[in-house]
């Protein structure tokens, strides 16, 4: 909680008209998100329902040329992803705290702390997800600990690449987006 | 909704600019501008940030006589 008051005041206040922007950015997502989703399940009950119905195994040999429901909720979650974040850039927007939200150049040092956070998450939940896969399916004492640790590593950093370069990008366009904006605007 | 030219002359007579308007009431210089053109409605709470800022009341700046 005091980290978080912490942020709070370092970023500054809020502005109302980005953060009723920013709300209306991310129910698209969830819309898309949440149909999306539901049309992936449906999809999987069907293949289900379909296999069982024409008595073919679909876990099996037989299921590969079908396209799986997992791919289909991967797209989902890119769309539900790359919507909002394209909508952001469109309206100008890289944050709503006024210390980010009027930078005119790309404040590399809050791209490098948000980069490593995303990093660090994707390298942990990677490491974390393994170990528990790998307890279940080869158990305990056969868990390839400083593989996964690896595995984690090499994917965080790469998460961390990626951060910097949507940030980077993210705050760029939003800058010349805003200038276009008060330009239009006046003073 | 029509521009706020009477929102724009009160901070214009006290020599403030968008973007100072917009850190006093802790806003963006693209808000202030926008609520300007008329292209934003503010949250009450913001109108009366911006009027104690300016010395001016919600009728001044805000109220609007139905033609």
């Amino acid at each position: 909680m005091k980290l978080i008051k912490l942020y709070n005041e370092y970023m500054g206040p809020k502005d109302e008209r980005i953060e009723a922007e920013y709300g209306r950015i991310y129910r698209v997502g969830y819309i898309i998100f949440v149909i999306g989703t539901c049309i992936c399940l449906f999809y999987g009950i069907m293949l289900g329902q379909v296999a069982n119905v024409a008595d073919k195994p679909i876990h099996t040999a037989i299921g590969e040329g079908v396209f799986s429901p997992t791919y289909l909720l991967m797209i989902v979650l890119l769309i539900a992803g790359i919507v909002p974040c394209w909508m952001q850039i469109r309206e100008g927007i890289a944050s709503d705290h006024s210390r980010m939200a009027e930078v005119d150049h790309i404040p590399w040092g809050y791209v490098l702390l948000c980069s490593a956070l995303i990093g660090l998450a994707i390298g942990f939940c990677v490491f974390t997800l393994r170990v528990i896969a790998e307890i279940q399916i080869v158990g305990l004492t056969d868990v390839l600990w400083f593989g996964d640790m690896a595995v984690g590593i090499v994917i965080g950093g790469i998460g961390f690449a990626a951060g910097i370069i949507c940030f980077g990008t993210a705050f760029a366009s939003a800058i010349k987006r805003r200038k276009q904006l008060e330009s239009k605007l006046g003073d | 909704m029509s521009k706020n030219l009477r929102m724009k002359m009160a901070r214009l007579e006290r020599g403030l600019s968008q973007q100072q308007l917009a850190e006093q009431v802790d806003s963006t210089r693209q808000t202030i501008g926008l609520i300007e053109a008329g292209d934003y409605n503010p949250s009450l709470r913001l109108c009366i940030a911006i009027c104690k800022t300016l010395g001016l009341t919600l009728n001044d700046l805000f109220w609007t006589e139905e033609s």
